[in-house]
């Protein structure tokens, strides 16, 4: 109402260049938007200098990052990175956990927003998404925990498996349980959550639609596929573009946390790798940089291969 | 008019915003003292300050000094500890020197994330870090940056310091780095505790049961008591019968764990199974043989021990939950219903209700007649404690100060806590600190950890004869090191000290050394859980000992950083 | 197609809150207007004493105010809504179970809900997709739809792509395409303009002409009502105030809701009248006059057996004439429609308006702040009863 009035004055007044008036007229939101815009400059732009380290001989805190102490060596820390024995099972093991993480992570919560949508009663929705959302409040320490007490040697999944006359399984030493147990843990924390945004684009769907689908002879669930998940698609799109852009973005505490000698095959990471390199040990704050820079280098690439393909078959895109 | 105020209520918000971030930057402001002295060189501290560092029981400074100088030290406390300012034993210190240190505690948890930063923060260091925990390498990288002060150019300043150095070159070629210089100040607490990290401990009760049920040869039920010897025979039979028998009495028969431990802890551990084969092994399986680095995964019998302890594993003799679980579990279930027929700790006070229901035994005697102990490489000369920055005022007066922590009496308040608090005023007919009755709903350890900052120290065998009294638990642990671990250990073995390698050495082991240390974990832990190893996995595992993982190039750095500080001892 | 009988309907919105079914209820109901309804311990009472019997084919048109029921009405008839009480035929069939897909009906919405990520053509097609019918069926019934409706061109566009009269026709096309036995539509023209309404409402008209269907119309519009319907039935407050023709409603309201609901402008009344009998003879005086009943109407009044008293007289405005002798009032408002006139005026204490043709006037008479005489015949003059409202003769 302010700028119909405010257009209207200036209208009136035919002053300045158009783009001037422009200006004038949402001047005031450009002024409380100019925070932001100073915040996610200083905090996410700003810091991106801080790549040179990558191309650093060897970084320590304190250094000058445009003046590096032992001089700049190129790529020769992505090089290294590249004929680092580690290089093949760090990617292998990031990938294959993302993408088995993205495959079973993805679907669910949509999956899992439609049940709840479809679900007869209100209120036995509002409580099963009450209890699905808890878990996405634990912390990720406690989540170790807990995975500890149900799938340790004398966990209860193996006090269960035990009783029905199985054998108990060290589920944190086994390559092939960890990636199960990472996924499905990360999961179940957050299927829940992450189906709050489809609920809230299926709450916005006209009720008309599915009376007129009941009309049409539709069931519950031919009224789920025909109403309620085109209502969500152009969501579903966005969301997809987004996870792939960070599909190889897996941080590092969780696998870190999880990682025991058994495991360690398949349960190191590059985020954990970087960690290792960067901040635990006598570190090589150059290499882990290079490393870290790689990894955000795919996440790019993949972005937008994933923005591109989906302009091409949808129309939904993030840019 | 709406518009007016939105105008305002943006602007408004910018400047909150503004404030909100330069007021950060105001907060770390230094304290106005260093830079008000004015004084340069050392003449004009003795002159205006009466600056004097040879009498070490007299003040460092006069009463001017203590108002001109002052000092900003960051550390990591514990979480129980007392804010440093706060403590007794600062401010008996400062009542002794008149030297000003302003302590800047964080939690132990959020130093590790701000090291960095302090050191990135060219512009506003602190004057040092107390609690560092600088490893070799960054104290390299920081002192070819001229970031760190290289303290041993000023020794004479202390006096305490340098009487310790000039006593024990092992300490002092273990603390200096590879240009000659010494860096950090270290902490230095000799108790002869950490060489050995294990100890056997036997479920009496149930050993008696055993043996009366005729289950072991050869052991009579006299001999079930402290330092008991068995072989891994005799162990072996024993640990299968708490395996099938209702041990603890509770009606079942499959909770009792017969040997537990914690896989790879740094005490406590499974390292001492493998002396059944003669191997003095440990975490690192580096250890100095007769002057020769050591590995003792390239020796046969590590394939015929890991083979032997996976058969145990394999047989439910060794809990398999002891290659998964923290030492907090550990710990939980020792407690309560007595699962544990056998263990390896520190100690049996804090794993088990009742410790006195266990005996202490000997090293195991394995199949060839081996009998020896894990040799653990924790050194008792902790490097890194304590570092200075090299662009600090009247450094002088801040070592002169830090040098009496190094004083025997000084030393054992800063370990175990102040005299008044801990200690009573009066030490005993020997000159000794004496401890107070503890006050009402506190244990020693909570008292200690409240009222001592730990940290810089050297307690050696000269301060235990004079000054201070041991606890009690680390003599009963030294006492049953001496009679069961101790004599176990082959004289031409020792642990590997701290060492001192130049940049590059520094450079070629971060490039390999993790990957090499995977690569044994990795493999050892498939064999010991997983039934053992074969023969054709141990030819891979040696090939790749000495291609792809280095394990060889790593040896030699190891080699020639010890020949040196051999040759410097 | 079918006949359609309701019997003794009833609908109750239980109290509780926690029901989904309030959640569904139409926007034309708001809460607020909740308050006229009856409230029972059993909930609120949206229908009650619904009885109708729909012959084949007819066209009925559900009409009243927002809240009156006629909505809920259509909803159970069309399965979404639950029938309390009462039992509703199609045909001969006991439908009050049956689900609404199986009950051959066919609804238009108010706001058409079209699936929005379907073509035109799709969302003709989906409930014969969901029936199974095979392809070459549902593309020659979807086209025949289409043509009957004139939308064939706009076949293959979203309904994002189309007019808001264009998304009508989708609308019905999509009911019609099934041939069900009964077309419900829950006040499909509301959301036009005047104009494209009225286009429609001819064009429902045609349409009614080409299917063979009973049609069930529900509207808040009397001339759609009027205009539509064969028979009109008119709801309040949940009950049904009467059923008739067009003719019936509008020529004899049975109450003074239906006399001032249905015809535009309102009917006008004279809320002080006496009706007096002198003589076995009824009249009655309105503003002081004294007016005597047509023999018929005295015959009505007879048969109730009518006590004199206070009366309610309703007269259409454009049943007024222009008599010099007649009441006196005073002109608040001349609107000039082209052919006739609307004259609202002040006599007394009410205010009335008179329609009358502008054939032969001089304009100039009837300025605003004129008097001017009125009168009315007898025989087109209503009496309602203040106390039960409902019409006496």
């Amino acid at each position: 109402m302010t700028t119909a009035k405010a257009s209207a004055e200036l209208v009136s007044r035919s002053r300045g260049s158009k783009a001037f008036r422009r200006l004038r007229e949402n001047s005031p939101f450009l002024v409380m938007l100019f925070p932001a815009v100073v915040i996610v400059f200083l905090f996410n732009y700003l810091p991106i200098y801080g790549v040179l380290i990558a191309f650093h001989k060897d970084f320590v805190p304190g250094d000058s990052i445009l003046n590096p102490v032992g001089g700049w060596v190129g790529l020769q820390n992505f090089k290294n990175f590249f004929e680092d024995v580690q290089f093949w099972p760090l990617m292998r093991n990031t990938f294959l956990l993302c993408i088995i993480g993205f495959v079973v992570g993805f679907p669910l919560p949509i999956i899992v927003s439609l049940m709840l949508n479809a679900t007869r009663g209100r209120r036995t929705a509002k409580i099963l998404q009450t209890i699905f959302n808890g878990p996405h409040f634990i912390s990720l320490v406690v989540l170790i925990g807990m995975l500890n007490i149900f799938f340790g040697h004398y966990g209860l999944v193996n006090n269960i498996k035990e009783s029905l006359g199985g054998e108990r399984t060290q589920y944190f030493l086994q390559e092939s349980a960890f990636r199960p147990m990472y996924i499905l843990s990360s999961n179940w924390q957050d299927f829940g959550w992450s189906a709050i945004i489809y609920i809230a684009a299926l709450s916005n769907v006209d009720p008309g639609q599915h009376e007129a689908a009941i009309l049409d002879g539709a069931s519950r669930f031919q009224r789920v596929i025909h109403v309620d998940l085109p209502a969500i698609m152009p969501m579903v799109s966005l969301m997809l573009i987004m996870s792939i852009g960070g599909l190889m973005g897996v941080g590092y505490e969780k696998a870190f946390l999880m990682q025991t000698d058994g495991n360690l095959g398949v349960s190191e990471l590059i985020s954990t790798y970087v960690y290792r390199k960067g901040i635990l040990n006598d570190t090589n704050q150059s290499y882990a940089t290079a490393i870290g820079l790689f990894n955000s280098i795919i996440n790019v690439v993949l972005l937008i291969i994933a923005n591109t393909t989906s302009k091409k078959f949808s129309n939904n895109s993030l840019w | 008019m709406k518009r007016t105020i939105a105008v305002i209520i943006a602007l408004l918000m910018l400047a909150a915003c503004l404030t909100a971030c330069s007021g950060g930057d105001k907060k770390d402001e230094k304290p106005a003292g260093n830079a008000a002295a004015p004084v340069s060189g050392v003449d004009a501290l003795v002159s205006q300050y009466g600056f004097q560092w040879k009498d070490t029981s007299a003040p460092i400074l006069n009463d001017a000094g203590a108002q001109a100088i002052s000092f900003t030290v960051y550390s990591s406390k514990n979480a129980s500890a007392k804010d440093y300012n706060d403590m007794k034993i600062m401010q008996d210190l400062y009542a002794a020197t008149n030297v000003n240190v302003t302590w800047n505690n964080v939690s132990e948890s959020i130093y590790s994330q701000q090291k960095n930063l302090i050191f990135g923060n060219a512009k506003d260091r602190p004057d040092a870090i107390y609690h560092a925990g600088m490893g070799a390498g960054e104290i390299i990288k920081y002192a070819n940056r001229n970031v760190i002060l290289p303290i041993s150019d000023y020794l004479e300043y202390m006096p305490n310091f340098s009487k310790i150095l000039a006593a024990r070159p092992d300490i002092k070629s273990q603390i200096t780095s590879e240009d000659g210089k010494i860096y950090a100040l270290p902490r230095v607490e000799e108790m002869g505790l950490l060489e050995f990290p294990n100890l056997l401990f036997l479920n009496k009760a149930w050993a008696i049961a055993a043996v009366k049920a005729g289950a072991v040869a050869g052991v009579t039920e006299e001999d079930i008591k402290d330092g008991l010897a068995l072989t891994s025979e005799q162990m072996e039979a024993m640990l299968a019968y708490f395996r099938d028998n209702d041990m603890n009495g509770n009606g079942k028969t499959n909770d009792e764990r017969p040997l537990n431990f914690v896989y790879n802890n740094w005490q406590g551990n499974q390292c001492d199974l493998f002396g059944m084969f003669g191997l003095n092994d440990n975490l690192e399986h580096r250890v100095i043989v007769d002057g020769k680095v050591t590995y003792t995964v390239q020796d046969d019998r590590f394939r015929e021990a890991a083979n032997f302890i996976a058969d145990w594993v394999t047989k439910g003799l060794i809990d398999k939950v002891s290659f998964e679980q923290s030492q907090d579990n550990f710990l939980a279930n020792g407690k309560g219903e007595e699962l544990y027929g056998a263990f390896y700790w520190w100690e049996s006070k804090t794993v088990v209700s009742n410790p006195d229901n266990y005996i202490v035994c000997a090293p195991l005697i394995g199949p060839h007649g081996d009998q020896t102990v894990c040799v653990s490489n924790n050194p008792e000369i902790s490097t890194g404690e304590l570092i200075i920055f090299a662009s600090v005022p009247n450094v002088e007066v801040l070592l002169a100060y830090f040098d009496r922590y190094y004083d025997p009496i000084i030393s054992a308040q800063i370990n175990y806590g102040p005299i008044g608090i801990v200690y009573e005023e009066q030490p005993d007919e020997n000159g000794k600190l004496v401890q107070k009755p503890l006050p009402e709903g506190v244990t020693a350890d909570e008292l200690r950890l409240q009222n001592a900052p730990l940290g810089i120290i050297y307690l050696s065998d000269d301060a235990w004869n004079n000054t201070v009294n041991m606890e009690e638990r680390a003599q009963l642990r030294l006492d049953r090191l001496k009679l069961y671990a101790r004599p176990y250990k082959p004289a031409g073995v020792t642990p590997v000290p701290n060492l001192s390698f130049t940049l590059q050495e520094m450079n070629t082991l971060s490039n390999y050394e993790t990957a090499l240390g995977d690569y044994i974990r990795v493999n050892m832990i498939k064999w010991l859980t997983g039934g053992g190893v074969t023969e054709d996995a141990w030819k891979t595992f040696q090939n790749d000992l000495n291609g792809r993982t280095h394990l060889n190039d790593v040896k030699k750095i190891y080699q020639d950083a010890y020949d040196r500080y051999a040759a410097t001892k | 197609m079918a006949t359609l009988t309701l019997k003794n309907i009833k609908k109750v919105y239980p109290n509780t809150e926690r029901t989904t079914k309030k959640r569904k209820k139409k926007t034309d109901e708001p809460v607020k207007e909740k308050a006229n309804l009856q409230i029972t311990d059993e909930g609120v009472v949206a229908v009650q004493e619904f009885s109708l019997d729909i012959a084949d084919r007819e066209f009925i048109v559900l009409v009243g105010p927002s809240g009156c029921g006629k909505s809920t009405t259509l909803r159970m008839v069309a399965g979404l809504e639950e029938i309390s009480d009462g039992e509703l035929y199609i045909g001969d069939r006991l439908v009050n179970d049956v689900a609404p897909k199986d009950r051959d009906i066919a609804m238009v919405f108010q706001n058409y809900a079209l699936y929005p990520h379907m073509s035109v053509y799709d969302n003709m097609a989906f409930s014969l997709k969901l029936q199974k019918v095979p392809k070459d069926e549902i593309r020659q019934k979807v086209e025949e739809a289409a043509r009957i409706l004139d939308i064939t061109q706009y076949l293959d566009r979203k309904p994002k792509a189309l007019s808001g009269g264009q998304r009508q026709r989708v609308a019905i096309g999509r009911a019609i395409v099934r041939s069900p036995q009964v077309l419900l539509m829950d006040e499909p023209l509301s959301n036009l303009d005047a104009k494209l309404r009225n286009q429609m409402r001819a064009e429902i008209i045609k349409l009614r002409q080409k299917i063979n269907t009973t049609f069930i119309y529900v509207t808040h519009d009397q001339t759609e009502a009027m205009t539509l319907g064969d028979r009109i039935v008119i709801m309040k407050d949940g009950f049904i105030q009467q059923i008739g023709t067009p003719q019936e409603v509008f020529g004899h309201p049975n109450n003074l809701f239906v006399a001032g609901f249905i015809g535009t402008p309102q009917m006008n009344f004279f809320n002080d009248c006496q009706l007096t009998l002198e003589g076995g003879k009824y009249a009655v005086t309105v503003l002081g006059t004294s007016i005597p009943l047509t023999d018929e109407q005295q015959a009505k009044l007879k048969a109730n057996n009518c006590k004199p008293g206070h009366v309610i007289v309703g007269v259409r405005p454009v049943h007024m004439r222009i008599d010099p002798n007649g009441f006196i009032g005073k002109i608040e408002v001349s609107e000039m429609m082209g052919s006739e006139l609307h004259l609202h005026l002040s006599v007394g204490d009410s205010d009335i308006v008179a329609i009358i043709p502008t054939v032969g006037l001089n304009l100039s008479d009837y300025a605003i702040g004129k008097t001017i005489g009125f009168s009315f015949s007898p025989d087109l003059m209503h009496l309602f009863d203040p106390e039960t409202t409902n019409n006496l003769i």
